[in-house]
C-alpha cells in the first residue's frame, strides 16, 4: 500500500514539508541570503511585531478577506442564480463570465492600468475630457488598496459563478418546483432552498477566499507594488521586499509564519465545520 | 586496416594531440544574464560573444539569458556551491554581501596583471573593495544630470538652469505655461521614486554632507537634510514633477518633453537611449547637462551610480578565462563596437576613451555628455545615488518613504528619522557600501 502512496508522498515531502520546516526554521535566524543563517529566537517576530508597516500590511489583508469574503460571493451567487434559471444562452454566459479567469494576471493588470485607470491613456482620462472627474484610484493612498481589489473582483467572480452554478445544478429540481409552486420568488427561492442547498461549496469557497486573501501578491505587486506610501502594502508584497530587496530571509519567513497562520485558522475551522455537519 | 580500426586510432590520435604540450582544452565561461529584447540579445550574441571568441580562440563565452530575476537565481546557486563563472550583481551593495560570504574571488592580481588599474577609473576601483581587498568592478557607470529640449528652450528664449534658484524661476514659468516642469513619474517603477530623491538631496544638500552622513559621522537628521527635504516636498506640492506622477512613467513623461508637454528631465545617463527613441525619430534635439545646484554646492554636479559589477565566482573552474572575458569587456575594442549600438547601457568606466575607435556612429550630445561626466569625476565634482551608496534596507525604506514625505504622511523630520534609524542599524552590521 505504501508503495502506492510513495510517488505522491516523495512530491510533497521534498516540494511542500521540507520547504515548511525550512522556512519554520528560518523564522528563527538571521540570515541574508549569502552567508550561514545565525540563530536569533524570536527577534525576527519582535522586529516584524514592532515594524507599522507589517500592522498596515495585516489591516489591508484583513479587508482584502472582508471585500471578496462578500462581493464576487454575492454577484457569483446572484448570477450563478439566474444562470440556472434561464434556459438559451446559459453556455454563452458561462463562457463570457469565466474569460476574465483565464487571462494571465500581468496582462489583466496591464490593462486595467494603463487602458482604464490611466488619466492619460485610458478610459479614465477619456472621461475627465467630458467633465466626469474620475481619478485615477491607484495614484490615491485612500483607494489604491480597493482599485486593486477592483481588478482582483473582475477577474475572480465569474469563476465563484461557474463553481456555484455547478452546485445549484445538483439541487433537485422537485425542489425548486415545489417551492414556486408555493409561490417562492426569485429571492425566496435563494434563500429558502437553493443557497441552503449549496451551503458546503459556499463553505468552502469562504474558507479558501480567506486562505487566498492572505497570499494575495501578483495585482497588487504589478499595479502598486504596495503604494502609495504603503496603502496597498500587504503581508506577502512586504515578505517580498524583505526578502529579496532587504536581503533579510528571517524576518520575510517571519511574516511568511503570519501568513499560514491565518490559512492554517481557516482551513481548521473548515475541518471543524465539516466534521460536525458530517456528525449530524 | 578495418573500419573499427582506422576509428580507434582516430580516437587515440585525437587524445594524443589534446595532450599534447602547449595545447590548452576549450574553456568555456558562463554567464547568466537579465532579460533582453531579441534584438538586444543578438547585439550581446554578436559584438560580446563574438567579439570575444574572435579575439580569445579557445574560450568560449557562453551568454544565458535568465529572465528579471537573475540575481536571485544566481543568489541560491551560489549558496549551493554553483552559479555562472561571472558574477553579475546589482552594484557595490551586492557585491559586499556576496564577497562578506566567501561566494566571490579576489581580483587584485588579474587587475595588476591585466591592467584594470591603469585602464580603469579608480574611484571606480575603490568601489568594488571589501577590507582592502577588490571584488567587483563596475560594468558600466551612470550619472544623473539634466536632460531638456534645445529646440523648445530656444525657442522661448530659456537657458539649461545652473543654480536651484534658477531652475525654481524656470519650473514657475513652465507651470505658468501648461507644462509639467520635471519629468518624472513611477507607474510600474516604483524605485523612480529614490532618483528623484538622489537629485534633490545630492543638489541641495551637495555631496560632502551626504558623504559625512554614508560614513556615519554626520546624522541624516542634520537640519541641512531637513531643508533639502523641506524643500523636495515644496517642489512636489507645487505640481513640479506632475499631477498625476503615481499614474505615468517616466518614459511616456520622457516623451513628453518632445512636443513640449514636460519641461526638462532630472535623469539618469540611461535616457540617452529614450533620446534615440524619441527625440531623434521626431527631429527634435535634446540637450544635457549638470543638475542645478543650491548655493555652496559644487557646480557641475553629477550624481554617479553603478548599476552592475562583475565578479568571478570563488567556485569558478575556469577563473583565468572568466578574468579574460571581464578583460575583454574593459577593451577599447569592445567600446567600440557596442557603444554606437547601445548608448546609456555599456558606459564602462574607462579612463581614457580618446584612443578608440567607434564603430558606427555616436551621437554628439553622447560623446559631450561622458565627456563632460568623465571630466567631473576627475575634479571630483560628483554625487551620490541611493542603489549605489545607501545600504539595502535604507534604499528601500527610501523608496517608500518619499510617497509618505509627499503624501503627508511624513513630516520631512519623521521621514528622516525613520532613515536615520534604519541607516544607523546597517552601519553597525557592515552593509554601508564602500564610498569612493
Amino acid at each position: 500500500m505504501w508503495l502506492f502512496a510513495l510517488p505522491a508522498l516523495s512530491i510533497n515531502v521534498v516540494i511542500i514539508l521540507i520547504p515548511a520546516l525550512l522556512t519554520i526554521a528560518l523564522a528563527f535566524c538571521q540570515w541574508d541570503g549569502f552567508s550561514m543563517p545565525v540563530f536569533v529566537g524570536l527577534a525576527n517576530f519582535n522586529a516584524v511585531f514592532a515594524d507599522r508597516v507589517f500592522w498596515i500590511a495585516l489591516g489591508n489583508n484583513i479587508k482584502w478577506t472582508l471585500i471578496f469574503l462578500t462581493v464576487p460571493i454575492a454577484i457569483g451567487l446572484f448570477a450563478a442564480t439566474l444562470l440556472l434559471i434561464i434556459k438559451r444562452g446559459r453556455t454563452l454566459f458561462q463562457i463570457v463570465y469565466f474569460m476574465p479567469v483565464v487571462v494571465a494576471t500581468a496582462i489583466t493588470a496591464r490593462v486595467w492600468q494603463g487602458m482604464i485607470y490611466n488619466p492619460n491613456t485610458g478610459v479614465f482620462g477619456l472621461l475627465q475630457r467630458f467633465g466626469i472627474e474620475l481619478a485615477d484610484p491607484l495614484a490615491h493612498t485612500e483607494t489604491a488598496l480597493y482599485g486593486i481589489a477592483a481588478v482582483d473582483l473582475w477577474h475572480w467572480w465569474g469563476f465563484l459563478a461557474v463553481i456555484f452554478l455547478a452546485a445549484l445544478r445538483q439541487v433537485p429540481q422537485e425542489m425548486v418546483e415545489a417551492a414556486r409552486l408555493d409561490g417562492a420568488g426569485f429571492f425566496g427561492l435563494m434563500r429558502h432552498i437553493l443557497i441552503p442547498a449549496i451551503a458546503p461549496t459556499i463553505k468552502l469557497m469562504m474558507v479558501m477566499t480567506v486562505i487566498w486573501s492572505f497570499l494575495v501578491f501578483d495585482f497588487v505587486y504589478i499595479l502598486t507594488q504596495g503604494g502609495p506610501a504603503y496603502s496597498s502594502e500587504v503581508l506577502s508584497t512586504l515578505a517580498y521586499r524583505n526578502a529579496f530587496f532587504e536581503f533579510d530571509l528571517g524576518r520575510a519567513a517571519a511574516v511568511a509564519l503570519v501568513i499560514a497562520l491565518f490559512g492554517l485558522t481557516a482551513t481548521f475551522a473548515y475541518v471543524r465545520l465539516q466534521a460536525r455537519e458530517g456528525a449530524n | 586496416m578495418t573500419k573499427l580500426t582506422r576509428s580507434l586510432s582516430g580516437v587515440a590520435l585525437a587524445a594524443i594531440a589534446l595532450m599534447a604540450p602547449g595545447h590548452a582544452m576549450a574553456q568555456t565561461v558562463s554567464w547568466w544574464y537579465e532579460a533582453l529584447t531579441p534584438e538586444q540579445q543578438k547585439l550581446l550574441d554578436d559584438k560580446l560573444v563574438g567579439g570575444f571568441a574572435a579575439s580569445h580562440p579557445g574560450v568560449t563565452l557562453e551568454l544565458e539569458y535568465r529572465g528579471n530575476a537573475v540575481e536571485n537565481q544566481q543568489r541560491l546557486a551560489l549558496m549551493s556551491g554553483g552559479g555562472p563563472d561571472i558574477i553579475n550583481s546589482n552594484g557595490p551593495a551586492t557585491a559586499l554581501s556576496t564577497a562578506k560570504a566567501g561566494q566571490l574571488l579576489a581580483l587584485d592580481d588579474y587587475a595588476a596583471k591585466l591592467g584594470w588599474d591603469k585602464r580603469l577609473i579608480p574611484m571606480f576601483l575603490s568601489l568594488g573593495k571589501v577590507d582592502g581587498v577588490l571584488y567587483s568592478i563596475p560594468k558600466n557607470y551612470e550619472a544623473m544630470g539634466l536632460f531638456y529640449n534645445a529646440d523648445i528652450f530656444a525657442a522661448k528664449g530659456w537657458t539649461a538652469p545652473k543654480t536651484v534658484t534658477e531652475m525654481e524661476t524656470l519650473a514657475d514659468t513652465m507651470l505658468a505655461e501648461g507644462m509639467t516642469p520635471f519629468v518624472a513619474g513611477n507607474a510600474g517603477f516604483r524605485p523612480a521614486n529614490e532618483q528623484f530623491f538622489t537629485v534633490a538631496l545630492n543638489q541641495l544638500a551637495g555631496p560632502a554632507a551626504i558623504r559625512e552622513a554614508l560614513a556615519g559621522t554626520r546624522p541624516w537628521t542634520d537640519p541641512v537634510f531637513v531643508e533639502a527635504m523641506t524643500k523636495f516636498k515644496a517642489w512636489y506640492d507645487k505640481g513640479y514633477y506632475g499631477k498625476d506622477y503615481f499614474s505615468t512613467s517616466t518614459i511616456d513623461a520622457f516623451a513628453g518633453m518632445v512636443t513640449g508637454k514636460t519641461g526638462m528631465a532630472p535623469q539618469g545617463t540611461w535616457a540617452f537611449s529614450w533620446v534615440k527613441d524619441y527625440f531623434e525619430p521626431a527631429g527634435a534635439n535634446a540637450a544635457f547637462t549638470s543638475i542645478p545646484v543650491a548655493e555652496g554646492v559644487p557646480y557641475p554636479l553629477f550624481p554617479i551610480g553603478v548599476g552592475s559589477a562583475l565578479s568571478i565566482n570563488a567556485k569558478s573552474a575556469n577563473p583565468d578565462a572568466a578574468a579574460q572575458v571581464i578583460d575583454y569587456i574593459f577593451s577599447g575594442d569592445f567600446y567600440g563596437a557596442i557603444v554606437p549600438q547601445w548608448q546609456g547601457e555599456w558606459n564602462v568606466p574607462l579612463a581614457d576613451l580618446s584612443g578608440i575607435t567607434m564603430q558606427g556612429e555616436v551621437t554628439p550630445l553622447y560623446k559631450e555628455a561622458t565627456t563632460m561626466i568623465a571630466d567631473a569625476i576627475a575634479d571630483g565634482s560628483y554625487g551620490y545615488t541611493t542603489w549605489t551608496f545607501w545600504p539595502p534596507k535604507s534604499e528601500q525604506y527610501i523608496i517608500s518613504g518619499v510617497e509618505e514625505l509627499w503624501l503627508n504622511k511624513a513630516s520631512p523630520e519623521q521621514f528622516l528619522a525613520g532613515l536615520q534609524e534604519i541607516f544607523a542599524g546597517e552601519l553597525a552590521e557592515g552593509s554601508v557600501p564602500p564610498l569612493p
